[in-house]
């Protein structure tokens, strides 16, 4: 066991945990979004981020390990300013409509979400090409879970990918392709893990009103 | 019988064209010794060059071969620049729209270009003929516009030279540096730098031949003691780098990071095209030091000529014994692959260059772990800059020959300074630390152009910061930029005289960074993006009410919650330019 502080309150923990989990194991809730607990955190939405005395940038709870002594804030004003900001950039670049986590976490930071209103919102036609699921990309936040799913966390199929670059990284297939035309088996473990409605069983998608391509 | 259907003769003969270029490329792959993931961008540059894009049958004919999913090739192809889907043209034109070109109206020469061949940017011409497409700096700052015709770099393109750029005609690159103190830079001009003699006569090899002498532990604490910190960017102690990276038992590699892209950077092109050897021998040294047998020179995309070049220095140190099996009858065995960058700024950043060699996107890792224990191919790996490795040279060879200090390479000696913008000589100086910023623009330089004053200097490249004018004349050592919140970054000084507007340059910069940005993590992916679409809007028609606090918030928020360097420093421009001019970012007042 070592001790830690998080928010000035002294924590045992055991050696070898994330910030994160120490925080959750202690009753402190750290807002998370590409974080899955079954898959490899790939740290990259960066909403767990804490401050950490003695480091120069914020550092993402889900896979910084806590070491003996570590003072961590997860709510300063720099921690605050972050998750605030990604929120506000991540509402006008996807539609989060179908995004119940998000929400609570867009009421909790008080999140202006007409903020960058002006800027461009990535916006993609609905992939409907089999009869299982679903694909509406414009509810996607590049989370990665979906291709972690089907590649090497869970799967081995590789019928999924991030293509692109930069803001325009998607999701996709080989050469765009059909899933029909793809490795993909229909396992469905891209929908179970589908944080924003952008992957979605046909029978909720139709159930919902959505319109077919 | 007759035949009812025939394909048309295009096809057929398309179809045959296919096969044996299809052919071609299985040739290559065939040859590959290694047929692992790690020869996949290799692989699809191969392709690229074969069918001047990469048709799905290629792809799928690399994935086979090199047995990998198909989807995770297709993500690769989509993430670098230089590696197309759709077909391209017979002679590609690429102009630079850095900072510097832009600033030269290389925009309008893309628009002039574009116009004359009637086509959009970055679509064929119908005959296959011509694409033109815009490219972020490369490393021709001294020599702006320019432009890379295929693999050709053309310096000073005009709209008045249309013709001779569509066939990459024009003035060539330099390559020169000035020096009253050079170290790094001495042989220059006495050696055809692809002449393994002319290296070994001019003082080559000696460092090499030194270290092969001494224990390894005394090579590392030499470097140490030297003070050498890493020419890259991030200015760390490279003794301390080869001192984690020996204390492995495993297999450590060493990397050359040639992937200079930095806007304002062309340091290290100049000293791959003139003093290649010496980058190799910095490589050795430090091989033979941490115990390493393999190293790779990752050199970016759009620097074919450095690539050739190298290819022809590993050859002839090989014919020599300067590289390969028990080097010099010392019993040390160590070789290096060059691995071409396809196009993406990233990669110069160390882990995703690491990515980018195992055949992935070039998507930065986490850190920890760090490199020296956890690198390439999962392996210790000691990975330094161009410069970094011509300073190793010099520090053993110096050792040798008994010179001390002024030469020495330490925060005390000199450093290459890559000066650019509107001054009367813009160009790479090697000058020691601490030499006054003014007296660099105004002496070495030989002052502004056209008699103009001085609007503002920008320090470290795009990543780096508008100098404040109290800082103007700042002594350029580590310790006097650090305190004033500056960073030399690479070496980057790029000057901008009166006449320049601010919004404008700051366009340029965040638009680098929003073709850059890898997009893996959401403070860069969406930062960069929004970042850029706000200045663009501020440049367009001034700025609106809360332009200035939602660039603050974004630039502190990709500051301190970016993956790695690239995004923790993206917004650093924009950052101080809203501390030196906060009216250009208010609504309502004019700026």
């Amino acid at each position: 066991m070592i001790s830690i502080y998080i928010n000035d309150k002294k924590i045992n923990c055991h050696e070898g945990k994330t910030i994160l989990e120490a925080a959750q194991s202690a009753g402190i809730e750290i807002p998370t979004i590409c974080y899955h607990e079954r898959l490899t955190p790939p740290g990259l939405c960066r909403q767990c981020v804490v401050e950490v005395e003695g480091a120069r940038v914020l550092l993402p709870s889900c896979i910084t390990a806590v070491r003996e002594g570590m003072k961590i804030q997860t709510d300063s004003e720099r921690v605050t300013r972050a998750r605030r900001t990604i929120l506000e950039m991540l509402a006008s670049s996807t539609d989060l409509s179908e995004a119940p986590d998000l929400h609570d976490q867009i009421k909790k930071y008080s999140v202006d979400v007409n903020r960058f209103k002006d800027t461009e919102t990535r916006e993609y036609p609905v992939k409907d090409d089999n009869p299982f699921y679903v694909r509406d990309y414009s509810k996607c936040i590049v989370c990665e879970r979906c291709v972690q799913v089907c590649n090497e966390d869970v799967q081995f199929s590789f019928a999924l990918t991030t293509a692109g670059r930069g803001y325009e990284n998607r999701i996709t297939t080989y050469f765009d392709k059909k899933l029909p035309e793809t490795t993909c088996v229909f396992c469905g473990n891209c929908v179970a893990v589908c944080p924003t409605g952008a992957l979605v069983a046909r029978s909720e998608f139709t159930a919902d009103g959505g319109t077919h391509e | 019988m007759t035949v009812k259907f025939r394909l048309p003769i295009i096809l057929i003969m398309r179809n045959k064209m296919n096969k044996e270029l299809l052919d071609n490329l299985d040739f290559f792959l065939n040859n590959l010794r290694e047929k692992s993931r790690t020869n996949l961008l290799p692989s699809l540059l191969k392709a690229q060059k074969i069918f001047r894009y990469i048709p799905e049958e290629a792809a799928t004919l690399i994935g086979e071969r090199l047995g990998l999913p198909l989807s995770e090739i297709y993500g690769v192809i989509e993430f670098y620049s230089l590696l197309y889907t759709k077909p391209t043209a017979e002679t590609v034109i690429r102009v630079c729209t850095s900072p510097l070109c832009s600033q030269k109206s290389s925009e309008k020469i893309k628009d002039a270009l574009l116009k004359k061949l009637n086509l959009l940017e970055g679509e064929s011409s119908a005959d296959g003929r011509f694409m033109v497409e815009s490219v972020h700096c490369l490393g021709l700052c001294v020599h702006s516009p320019s432009a890379l015709v295929n693999e050709t770099p053309v310096c000073h393109i005009r709209t008045d030279k249309l013709d001779d750029l569509l066939i990459g005609k024009g003035t060539k690159p330099l390559n020169r540096a000035f020096s009253d103190t050079p170290v790094i830079t001495e042989r220059f001009n006495s050696i055809n730098p692809e002449s393994f003699d002319d290296y070994v006569c001019e003082g080559g090899f000696v460092g090499f031949n030194h270290a092969l002498s001494l224990k390894k532990s005394s090579i590392i604490e030499s470097v140490k003691t030297s003070g050498l910190l890493g020419r890259g960017g991030a200015a760390f102690p490279t003794g301390l780098k080869e001192e984690g990276a020996a204390h492995n038992e495993d297999d450590v590699y060493i990397i050359c990071n040639a992937d200079e892209s930095e806007p304002g950077t062309f340091k290290d092109r100049v000293l791959l095209n003139k003093d290649p050897f010496s980058v190799l021998e910095g490589m050795l040294i430090t091989a033979y030091a941490v115990g390493s047998k393999k190293g790779f020179i990752y050199i970016r995309g759009e620097y074919a000529d450095a690539q050739n070049l190298f290819a022809k220095v590993l050859d002839s140190a090989r014919s020599n014994g300067y590289l390969g099996e028990n080097i010099r009858g010392s019993g040390f065995s160590f070789d290096v692959e060059i691995r071409s960058g396809a196009g993406a700024y990233i990669c110069g950043e160390e882990t995703a260059l690491f990515e980018s060699i195992e055949g992935k996107r070039g998507y930065p890792r986490n850190k920890p772990p760090y490199p020296v224990e956890y690198g390439v191919f999962g392996k210790p790996t000691d990975i330094n800059n161009v410069e970094t490795f011509c300073y190793i040279s010099h520090i053993l060879s110096n050792m040798k020959n008994k010179i001390t200090s002024p030469d020495l390479p330490s925060p005390s000696g000199t450093r290459l300074f890559c000066l650019s913008g509107d001054v009367k000589r813009a160009g790479l100086y090697e000058l020691p630390f601490g030499v006054k910023l003014k007296d660099l623009i105004y002496n070495w330089g030989g002052g502004i152009k056209n008699g103009k004053n001085i609007k503002t200097i920008i320090l470290g490249g795009a990543s780096g910061s508008f100098v404040p004018e109290q800082h103007w004349d700042i002594s350029l050592d580590q310790k006097s930029l650090s305190e004033a919140g500056l960073s030399m970054g690479s070496g980057v000084i790029m000057v901008f005289d009166e006449t320049k507007n601010i919004p404008h340059i700051l366009n340029d910069i965040t638009g680098f960074f929003n073709h850059e940005s890898c997009g893996k993590c959401y403070p860069c992916q969406l930062g960069s993006r929004k970042q850029h679409e706000i200045i663009t809007g501020i440049r367009r028609d001034g700025p609106k009410q809360g332009d200035r606090e939602r660039l603050i918030d974004i630039g502190l928020t990709m500051k301190d919650a970016s993956l790695c360097g690239l995004g923790q420093t993206a917004a650093t421009a924009v950052l101080s330019a809203i501390e030196i001019w906060p009216e250009l970012f208010t609504a309502g007042i004019k700026g």
